[in-house]
């Protein structure tokens, strides 16, 4: 397309790497999301494009789920307007006026949102989640380290995840 | 309970499960066949997913909850410019010069077309040529990049390229027509060309081997000779002579659909003399950051970055 000669910041450069290693597990993502490999795509590079421009701006802490998070909001627009489509052919999207908004705040305001809700689960949930959602931490190893049983830490986390996500619906809806 | 309730539940169930890493290959399968059964579900999972990603950015400690509404309004409007700036880049200006042209070609894809009169058109990457062609007329008309013509003879009808208000006609021929950066060049392999920078002005004579840069908001005419190697792209190859690295960066950048970052300063004027194919310009990039021990990193759709 075109070169630009050098000054591309270092967050730019550390965003462009994030993407680049995330690339074929985002697209897997977002193909098992949407069932359509050339919109996963192109979902991608969007969502790669806001990282790129959220890292500029400011510091993010968690780079990488960040970028899924983009790409999930990204499809979840998709889809909403695809069920809206197949559902209500007569009624109007209430949703469309948000898809085309600031994907960038709106991470930072779910980001906001579950970190509050999180408070208000009980504390069995509540340790649940803060070692599933340090990456690496297997089922076996968050049960033993609570001492439950595997199955009840996939129930906790089951809750908790369908609380967390009734918690942002209520909010795409207001 | 509700439908959406269960549907709820079962895209917590599956993500939780997937979130723990205990999903086996055939639960994969499992999860992709729900998914697929309707619309709802892959919705149903995607909230899920946004709020498992949510759950990954809080705060580590969830027992003190962040404040937000405060800040929020001050980063919506900062987030906005550079958002924007970026999809400028990506977004590339020449939509509506694809539209108005009949024949057009994007980033690294070439094309010849054929026209009644026998005429053949060259169109190099990233060119839009209109053809308001009637059968007493042989009017071409390039919005940007390079256009090669191989005219048909037929000296009852001349045979014309526009181009921003330069005219180039030909008398039997062989030229190259482009519009690069407010200059339109016309160069001529074969026979002779006229070329009229205006409405008023007296055609140049362009001759085989010659070429005339015309400035397109002066008017002004430029006679230069026609390098051995000029429109190697009308045979399918890019070729250097003693050429610096960043031009010839540039040069290839021109066939690729992603944006090439050149960061390697300090050897952008190493004079390189190469001939690649021009259907693999990646290729070609890989190949001169190699041979100069630059590294290449590829952003897939998106970015090129060229660097020591």
């Amino acid at each position: 397309m075109s070169v630009t000669p050098d000054g591309e910041g270092d967050a730019a450069d550390r965003a462009a790497n994030i993407y680049t290693q995330s690339y074929a597990d985002l697209t897997r993502f977002l193909r098992r999301l949407c069932g359509d490999p050339a919109l996963a795509e192109d979902l991608a590079q969007e969502a790669g494009m806001r990282l790129v421009a959220a890292m500029r701006q400011e510091a993010v802490a968690h780079p990488r789920a960040f970028l899924f998070h983009v790409a999930a909001n990204l499809a979840r627009d998709q889809l909403r307007r695809r069920v809206v489509a197949q559902e209500h052919a007569d009624m109007q999207d209430e949703h469309e006026a948000a898809a085309g908004a600031d994907q960038i705040a709106a991470v930072q305001q779910e980001v906001a949102l579950v970190s509050n809700a999180i408070a208000a689960l009980p504390a069995r949930a509540r340790a649940v989640l803060q070692l599933a959602r340090i990456e690496g931490y297997s089922q076996k190893e968050i049960a033993a380290r609570l001492g439950i049983t595997p199955k009840t830490v996939e129930n906790h986390l089951t809750r908790a995840l369908a609380q967390l996500t009734a918690r942002l619906r209520m909010r795409g809806r207001q | 309970m509700t439908d959406t309730q269960t549907i709820a539940e079962t895209a917590a169930r599956w993500h939780a499960r997937a979130m723990l890493g205990a999903l086996s290959p055939a639960d994969e399968q499992r999860l992709d066949a729900w998914l697929a059964e309707s619309m709802r579900h892959r919705l149903a999972y995607a909230d899920v997913a946004a709020a498992g990603y949510a759950l990954q950015q809080s705060a580590p400690s969830s027992a003190i909850p962040r404040r937000v509404a405060p800040r929020w309004p001050v980063w919506t409007g900062a987030a906005l410019a550079p958002l924007l700036l970026l999809v400028a880049v990506i977004w590339t200006p020449h939509a509506w010069q694809d539209w108005r042209s009949n024949v057009h070609t994007t980033a690294g894809a070439l094309r010849v077309e054929h026209l009644p009169d026998g005429s053949i058109l060259q169109l190099d990457t990233d060119t839009a040529v209109a053809l308001p062609f009637a059968p007493d007329r042989r009017d071409v008309e390039l919005l940007r990049g390079d256009l090669a013509v191989e005219v048909a003879k037929d000296p009852a009808h001349p045979f014309r390229v526009h181009c921003a208000g330069v005219e180039a006609q030909a008398i039997g021929t062989h030229f190259v027509v482009a519009r690069h950066a407010g200059e339109i060049e016309v160069g001529v392999t074969e026979g002779i060309v006229a070329v009229r920078a205006d409405d008023h002005s007296e055609p140049t004579l362009v001759h085989a081997g010659e070429r005339v840069l015309v400035d397109e908001r002066s008017r002004a005419i430029r006679r230069a000779t026609l390098p051995a190697a000029s429109y190697a792209w009308t045979r399918g190859v890019l070729s250097f002579d003693r050429e610096p690295l960043q031009q010839v960066v540039a040069e290839i950048a021109r066939y690729l659909p992603e944006h090439v970052v050149f960061r390697a300063s300090t050897h952008a004027n190493v004079p390189v003399t190469a001939t690649f194919p021009i259907d693999k310009p990646d290729a070609a990039l890989l190949a001169l950051a190699k041979t100069h021990g630059l590294t290449l990193r590829h952003l897939p759709n998106l970015l090129y970055v060229v660097q020591d």
